[in-house]
């Protein structure tokens, strides 16, 4: 009778959770439905030769040795026998030999804004010190000694980077932000998931304008010769003057524009979800290439880089392609032929000849921007 | 020479090209174009067209998969209903010919062939509805998108319609809810396990098994109780969605079957063990009409006629037992005649 019940128990169970496809999540709790767990897709930045990453596990790493045959861990924050930040979607961003990062949390820690110092790891101060904001997803961004970044709950954060307090009331919006802020002209740009972008004071933090878009902004504004170019899930490409007034909309793309577009010489180059990166006039919006033109990558959600006239993208069917800016013509890409590192929804970093790509494989890449060869490559999860 | 029907054809033709398609686009890839892809955009749309309320977009489209698959579910019902009066003359059988398996299976088959039942009745509307159920409730996880990397899934599964990409991300605020986290107050816990509780009461039928009797008790319990801990774990639009389900499983099961065990049912037994239930009639007829409780009037009725019956079956054994007697009368007068 005993054994017949446990039967019929573990039958049920594993029954019941393969008809909810439900699975053991990485944050605790249960991912339903087949999806995705969460990871994070911090990108790379370097600065005083060492360079910066919040890896999927959670913690804030430093690589020196960059030139190196293989680099070296020179600092994590957390220490390892710490619990991790969480997840870490955000771009950590140096400034005065201080690194700056917005966690999204996880199960044992809160979202929060975290300045760390870059020699030697130690934490300088946290934003909020008690309690948390929303789970942050944007890069943040300093100007004149303000560091800027969006949360989760809809508001736009300006925090004092000497003291890690407010410079101004939080801004808030309707709805999530996801994007990373852009600061011009002592104005914020900042889009957020009710479908607006946003121009405030940066001294006040007052509302100047905003722009409705068709749908949500979770694309970081680029602002390139007065001109305010940014992408939304519409599926269209907007160039605004700086007063908010509409320039052009791009509206042949296939997907939603999630990463910050980069700009070279009359031209804006933009990936979208839709697997293609779009090179658009700057004047007029119309196509000047696109890439591939036939068949299609993976989407395209990180930022591509821009190195003399080399545009570098990574995409989520897991490989980096380095093209001619002028003509979208393919360079390289890397790894060649069928091989694949895993899905890239990072931001690219390219310097010193030199572009970081870090996978959903939980591997930073360091390879040569003339032929696309490995330099080295460093495991953050071990 | 087997001979091909029109069925058949169709059939064989289906299947072919099922295997075709699968074979081109990949599993996967068949599954999100034909069931995840078409629920997950109505989910986003009506979404939009009830003021940005994913909850009340989980509500009707629940309601629709429901009632676009009540056929099949009142077949099932049906199927199992029919069975479950059969079940009697199937422990005859079953002991009758406990040794002989061969002559059992014969006997089984025949039965179901007189009675007019088929036991893949039972499962096969179940196994089509699997996929439709999987499918949506996959759906309302994905079109939540509760991480950055699920929004990042979700862009590849929209249709280009500008109402459908206007409308994400979703709102995951419902009622006290938040759609895309787990319910902290166990309020839809509880309504999940009560409602699957009323419908697993009401569902199972009487047997006199009494093993069955033993496995039904524990059903009854463990699949409410199970359901309500998974409510806790997942996020709050799947729990929504297993509640309205429940609930309109309750409202067809009372039109098809009525309240079934829940109707003698009174608080102050819910933890006392419930007595055997008596053997049932052999009759299929009579049992199918006893396992459908429909009021004290009805089942005075049913108790007459089965009085009726039981006077008719004695009045046969009475008969035969006369018959019997003058069989044996003729018997003995031609032995007589014989002789003589």
């Amino acid at each position: 009778m005993k054994k017949r019940f446990s039967l019929l128990f573990t039958l049920l169970l594993i029954g019941c959770l393969f008809l909810t496809g439900c699975l053991p999540g990485a944050g605790g709790g249960f991912l339903c439905g087949g999806g995705t767990p969460p990871s994070g897709w911090s990108g790379p930045v370097v600065g005083n030769d060492t360079l910066y990453v919040g890896s999927m596990t959670g913690r804030l790493i430093a690589l020196d040795d960059l030139s190196m045959p293989r680099a070296r861990m020179k600092w994590q924050y957390p220490p390892r026998d710490e619990s991790d930040l969480g997840y870490i979607y955000g771009t950590p961003c140096v400034a005065d030999g201080v690194v700056y990062v917005g966690v999204y949390g996880g199960a044992t820690r809160d979202p929060k804004v975290y300045a760390i110092d870059g020699e030697n790891g130690w934490r300088i101060w946290a934003y909020p010190e008690e309690g948390s904001i929303g789970p942050i997803i944007g890069s943040p961004v300093i100007a004149d000694g303000v560091l800027y970044i969006g949360s989760s709950d809809g508001k736009l954060y300006a925090i004092d980077i000497e003291t890690g307090r407010d410079k101004w009331w939080p801004f808030e919006t309707g709805d999530d932000i996801w994007a990373a802020p852009a600061v011009h002209d002592g104005v914020v740009y900042i889009g957020s998931f009710d479908q607006k972008l946003y121009a405030l004071n940066a001294e006040s933090g007052v509302e100047v304008w905003h722009f409705d878009a068709g749908a949500a902004i979770a694309s970081t504004p680029l602002i390139y010769n007065d001109t305010i170019y940014v992408g939304s899930f519409d599926r269209k490409f907007y160039a605004l003057n700086l007063d908010g007034t509409e320039k052009w909309q791009f509206d042949k793309a296939g997907n939603w524009f999630w990463g910050t577009a980069i700009a070279y010489h009359n031209t804006i180059i933009a990936g979208c979800l839709d697997g293609r990166v779009y090179a658009l006039d700057v004047e007029t919006g119309d196509c000047e290439w696109y890439y591939p033109p036939e068949e299609r990558v993976g989407p395209v959600r990180g930022d591509p880089a821009l190195v003399g006239d080399v545009v570098v993208f990574g995409s989520e069917n897991g490989k980096v392609y380095a093209l001619d800016a002028s003509t979208g013509q393919e360079l390289w890409q890397y790894p060649p032929e069928e091989d694949y590192l895993g899905p890239i929804r990072a931001p690219i970093y390219a310097g010193n000849g030199v572009v970081y790509v870090h996978a959903s494989n939980q591997k930073i890449y360091a390879l040569e921007m003339e032929y696309g060869r490995i330099n080295w490559s460093f495991s953050t999860s071990d | 020479m087997f001979r091909m029907t029109r069925k058949t054809l169709i059939i064989l033709a289906i299947a072919i090209a099922v295997v075709i398609v699968l074979a081109m686009l990949g599993p996967i890839e068949v599954w999100n174009l034909v069931l995840l892809q078409p629920i997950l955009n109505l989910l986003v749309l009506l979404s939009s067209v009830f003021f940005g309320s994913f909850g009340i977009a989980i509500i009707v489209v629940t309601i629709i998969v429901r009632l676009l698959t009540f056929p099949l579910t009142l077949r099932q019902l049906h199927a199992t209903k029919a069975m479950s009066a059969l079940a009697p003359k199937m422990q005859e059988i079953q002991k009758k010919y406990a040794k002989d398996q061969e002559k059992l299976r014969k006997e089984v088959a025949n039965l179901y062939k007189e009675s007019g039942v088929n036991p893949a009745g039972c499962m096969l509307p179940l196994l089509i509805q699997f996929p439709i159920w999987i499918a949506l409730y996959q759906s309302i996880t994905r079109a939540l998108a509760s991480s950055p990397e699920e929004l990042l899934n979700l862009s590849q599964n929209l249709y280009a319609l500008p109402i459908i990409q206007q409308t994400v991300p979703l709102e995951a605020k419902f009622l006290w809810l938040n759609l895309g986290v787990p319910d902290t107050y166990f309020i839809l816990a509880i309504l999940c396990g009560a409602s699957m509780w009323v419908l697993q009461k009401m569902s199972t039928l009487p047997s006199a098994d009494p093993r069955q009797q033993s496995m039904s008790r524990t059903m009854i319990w463990m699949m409410p109780f199970m359901f309500a801990m998974f409510t806790l774990m997942v996020p709050s639009g799947l729990g929504l969605f297993w509640v309205v389900s429940n609930i309109i499983g309750i409202v067809m099961q009372y039109y098809v079957t009525g309240w079934g065990t829940l109707a003698g049912f009174s608080l102050a037994g819910l933890f006392t063990r419930a007595p055997a239930t008596a053997p049932q009639p052999a009759t299929t007829e009579l049992a199918q009409q006893l396992e459908t409780p429909v009021g004290a009037e009805q089942e005075e009725a049913l108790a007459a006629e089965r009085m009726k019956q039981e006077k008719r079956l004695e009045h046969g054994k009475s008969t035969d037992k006369r018959k019997d007697r003058r069989g044996s009368h003729r018997d003995r007068s031609r032995k007589a005649r014989r002789r003589s």
